[in-house]
């Protein structure tokens, strides 16, 4: 199995996929298992009358499944996945029956007729996208921009003290004209604004910080001739237009032993978003990986788990303040130890001047060498302090309480090495790191 | 941000005005807010707050990334102190992640921990604030307080859910605990607490813990209470006590044979029927020599002469004996009266002090060719295991009648008595609870359930003891094939646990097949196959 436990959950389309998996990854729930070092494959007794036939192309790894869910994969594919990780004796090896070998042979077919396709045909280009619906998008922006000052206009000159006694349905309505308006990310701005709304004390503090923004981005986007191309790419991805990964694969990476440090998932409407965050032992730079899933599409499986290093090229995507980034290329895995991280005023002082560069970064990644996290009085959010300076920062709502828990249980108040994710105000721990050994919380 | 700067006080204005709005508070730039310069300012109040918001958020926000430096940051316990024991392997921990994420692998939990503890091995800290979690909900004994260690018992320290470790390592001492939970008066004061404040379980726990440290405290905190208690826990906490019962305890029992409540008084005959000496046992052996007399004539088998019992007499009810009683076998009084009286006295006492000297193998015999044999011989058997004596268990296998074993001698309350037995009189103990016909699947289940609570050698049964068991199992299993019955999970999950994984071999090859035969039972063979596997692999990682 060339799978970690990590990876084979992170194809799963939702938590509760993951719990059926685990639940079926048991050799009792199976029978005329098999493995022939491409394809796993074995029968699920389910609620019906005659067993689920399950199938897996390892080289994917693709999944087939004759049980009725629509997610993909479904608890049966991960149950035996997992399974011929955790007991490979329950998946002996032996020949592929007939409906395995079915399908192994049309999809390699397939595969064939893709190649064949690929190298009779050069790949369309960007180029190919015409002038003109750039330009009919530019215009929809233009309006959509327009009509969302207007908006924004009527909002403060009214003032927004009583605004959540009132129906919140106008940042709905904003929100849906911007996408329709083929502004998607911006977008998103009003819908952090109206989270705001109900954010509970000092919401109107982050509802102005949002407003300031949104306006920032506005204005920027209609000045972007004037800004530096860097800059330029980051509004113009905060609007809602991407970078083709083939452009952003084109430019120049950093080769660099990348040490797979911490790993976080959210959901955007059905759609799960996995952040993974890389640091460049050599260079000490620290960069962004996005892995998309979505419970009705096959999942890509992700290159690396946390806790991993790999020597390999890493490209940034254009930006003023670069940290997503695209593995350009991915040679070896690489026994390390854990990453070396400097004291919490220097990462935050490194967050501050991201933010000065870059206003609308969000979320900034931060991690400290000696810190541990307290609890103090209950209802209290909790704190990430410096050992020896006594420095801190409050902890994330986010946090769960769990993972906080495995977090104070690795630390025991003792020095110990924590990264994670910053969104200016409050520090979620992700993985946390000290003698006692690596945690992912 | 709230530190009065420059900053910050353009920021609260621009904030003033937002909120109620720039038609009635226009807002007018001060302050930081002067540092943004235009060629031709707006002259919509509305657009020059926006601009200035803008313009001062970011300022705002990268002005707030700073450490905090004031406030408390030390807990009250401090450091976590070191252990020094090495945590288990990230293999073994998977397992116990595995068992922690699955509650019907919960049984498997306390081979784990006694596995972890063997091996020198502690619990990695990351999986502590999981299983402590589970420890609340599960009683897993001095294994877990041993297997958390010293990082457990900070982490207790520092989340009042898990304080019940604490409580734990004083209920049941352990070596190596953090301190001796039982020397000194602090330790009596937190003893005294508990016993006061704790829940039913927790209290029977202490109790039992302070018996096996032979602590006096016991006794004395039971009867600083005793007048407080409900009949119901008075009758628990009776049973509790005569575990460790001493003959010194018995003005206390003698006693309680005057409560009202009949359990409490039942529990309390039945301690001082095994206290040599006490003016209940007395009156039980002159009752014994009274109902049986051994008769060994110079040819043939000794005899028995039974004397029946005055039932109009009620001296028994006051020394235990429930005259109200049904019997399941169908016993009359006057057996019923002579069963309790056999059923009080130590066996040895036919074969040493009956005056006849005869051998058990004899007495029981003369005992099942009696006219009184029903009677007698359940008495018997009743004595054999209440003064476990391992010769008459053997000789009185005979299962149908341990289904009429009068309370506290029923399944659960025989679990105690097994405390006292040693290896072979628990095999034979554990035999006998087995062979009790069941008619259905749920009396197994219950026989099962008593035998996973035995205090085997971590809760793992005798290989000899395993095969009875599969021997019913797959009997069952054929018998049933047919009848579309449901195969209870939870059977199969307390096979997988108790069998010994010596088995496995044996199992694979002949029990399980067995059972194959049943379609039905295809899923329930496999549970236990695959809790073996389970178990062998735990115990590798664990080891290695």
């Amino acid at each position: 199995m060339q799978f970690t436990e990590q990876q084979i959950l992170a194809l799963a389309p939702d938590l509760a996929s993951v719990k059926a998996g685990r639940e079926l990854a048991r050799p009792v729930k199976w029978s005329a298992t098999g493995f022939d070092g491409n394809a796993l494959w074995g029968l699920c007794q389910g609620s019906g009358a005659s067993p689920y036939r399950t199938q897996i192309d390892l080289a994917g790894p693709a999944f087939k499944c004759s049980c009725p869910s629509r997610k993909f994969p479904c608890k049966h594919g991960l149950g035996l996945l997992l399974l011929a990780l955790s007991q490979p004796e329950a998946v002996p090896p032996s020949v592929e029956p007939p409906w395995v070998r079915e399908w192994t042979e049309a999809r390699a077919a397939k595969e064939d007729r893709t190649v064949d396709a690929g190298t009779e045909r050069p790949a369309p280009t960007r180029t190919a996208r015409s002038e003109k619906s750039i330009a009919a998008r530019e215009s929809k922006i233009a309006a959509g921009l327009e009509q969302l000052e207007l908006w924004l206009r009527d909002l403060v000159r009214s003032g927004f003290a009583e605004i959540r006694s009132r129906s919140l349905k106008p940042f709905d309505e904003q929100a849906a004209r911007l996408v329709d308006a083929q502004a998607p990310g911006l977008a998103r701005f009003i819908t952090e604004m109206r989270t705001a709304l109900t954010s509970g004390a000092g919401w109107e503090e982050r509802f102005l910080d949002r407003l300031g923004l949104t306006w920032l981005l506005i204005e920027a986007y209609r000045r972007q001739e004037n800004l530096p191309d860097d800059l330029r790419s980051d509004v113009r991805g905060l609007m809602g237009w991407n970078q083709s990964q083939e452009a952003v694969l084109e430019r120049d990476g950093i080769v660099d032993v990348w040490h797979v440090v911490a790993a976080s998932a959210e959901m955007e409407d059905k759609l799960t978003v996995q952040r993974f965050w890389l640091l460049g032992l050599g260079t000490g730079k620290a960069a962004l990986f996005l892995h998309f899933v979505h419970p009705a599409a096959p999942a890509k499986p992700v290159p690396f788990a946390v806790g991993d290093s790999f020597a390999g090229e890493v490209v940034y995507y254009e930006s003023a303040q670069p940290l997503r980034c695209l593995v350009k290329s991915q040679e070896t895995t690489v026994i390390t130890g854990a990453p070396e991280l400097g004291s919490l005023a220097d990462g935050l002082a490194e967050c501050a001047s991201r933010s000065a560069a870059l206003p609308w970064l969000t979320i900034q990644p931060l991690g400290a060498a000696a810190v541990y996290p307290f609890l103090g009085e209950i209802d209290c959010a909790g704190r990430i302090v410096e050992h020896e300076t006594g420095l801190w920062l409050p902890l994330s709502s986010r946090l769960a309480p769990a993972a906080l828990w495995r977090l104070v249980a690795l630390s025991g108040q003792r020095p110990t090495a924590i990264f994670g994710e910053f969104d200016g105000g409050a520090f979620l721990p992700l993985t946390a790191w000290n003698d006692e050994g690596f945690v992912v919380l | 941000m709230r530190d009065g700067s420059e900053l910050d006080q353009a920021w609260q204005t621009l904030m003033r005005s937002a909120l109620l709005g720039s038609d009635r508070l226009p807002f007018i730039p001060s302050g930081a807010s002067e540092a943004l310069r235009f060629d031709s300012p707006p002259v919509d109040g509305a657009l020059l707050l926006l601009k200035h918001a803008a313009f001062l958020a970011p300022l705002v926000r990268a002005g707030s990334m700073i450490p905090n430096r004031s406030g408390e940051t030390q807990s009250a316990g401090g450091e976590a102190p070191p252990d020094n024991r090495p945590p288990a392997n990230a293999r073994a921990a998977a397992f116990l992640k595995q068992i922690l994420a699955a509650p019907g692998r919960f049984l498997l939990l306390s081979e784990w921990l006694a596995e972890c503890n063997e091996a020198g091995k502690r619990v990695p800290v990351d999986v502590l604030p999981d299983l402590l979690d589970v420890g609340r909900r599960r009683s897993l004994g001095p294994e877990l307080a041993r297997a958390v260690g010293a990082r457990g018992f900070w982490l207790a320290s520092q989340n009042p859910c898990w304080s019940y470790i604490i409580d734990q390592a004083l209920v049941e001492p352990y070596p190596g605990a953090p301190e001796d939970l039982f020397a000194g008066n602090k330790t009596e004061d937190q003893a005294r607490r508990m016993w006061n404040t704790a829940g039913k379980t927790m209290r029977l726990q202490l109790l039992r813990g302070l018996r096996n440290a032979k602590s006096p405290l016991a006794l004395a905190l039971v009867q600083e209470t005793w007048d407080g208690e409900a009949a119901s826990e008075r009758a628990e906490i009776m049973t509790a006590l005569g575990e460790c019962a001493n003959a010194g305890e018995a003005p206390f029992y003698e006693k309680a044979l005057g409560e009202r409540a009949r359990e409490v008084r039942q529990a309390a005959a039945s301690i001082l029927m095994t206290l040599p000496g006490s003016a209940l046992s007395e009156r039980c052996l002159s009752r014994a020599r009274a109902l049986v007399r051994v008769v060994k004539p110079l040819l043939g088998a000794p005899r028995l002469h039974v004397a029946p019992p005055d039932d109009q007499s009620t001296d028994l009810d006051s020394d235990g004996f429930d005259r109200s009683e049904a019997s399941a076998a169908g016993l009359g009084l006057k057996a019923r009266m002579a069963r309790f009286i056999v059923g009080a006295i130590p066996p040895a006492f036919w074969t040493d002090g009956a005056g006849a000297r005869v051998t058990p193998e004899q007495f029981v015999a003369a005992a099942r060719a009696s006219d009184w044999s029903e009677a007698i011989v359940s008495g018997l058997r009743i004595a054999a295991i209440r003064f476990a004596d391992p010769t008459m268990l053997e000789l009185l296998v005979d299962p149908r009648a341990t289904a009429d074993l009068p309370w506290p001698l029923n399944t659960i309350g025989a679990v105690g008595l097994a405390r006292r037995m040693d290896r072979a009189q628990r095999v034979s103990f554990e035999l006998t609870l087995l062979e009790i016909p069941s008619r259905s699947l749920s009396g197994l289940i219950e026989r099962v359930a008593a035998l996973a609570q035995l205090p085997t050698e971590r809760g793992i049964c005798d290989i000899e003891v395993g095969r009875k068991f599969m021997e019913i199992l797959t009997s069952f299993a054929v018998k049933t094939r047919d009848s579309g019955m449901r195969q209870p999970r939870r059977l199969a999950v307390m096979a997988g646990r108790c069998l010994p994984i010596e088995m496995t071999g044996e199992l694979e090859e002949g029990w399980l097949n067995s059972m194959l035969v049943a379609d039905r039972w295809r899923e329930f063979a496999g549970e236990i196959q695959d809790s073996l596997a389970f178990r062998r692999n735990m115990i590798e990682e664990i080891k290695a």
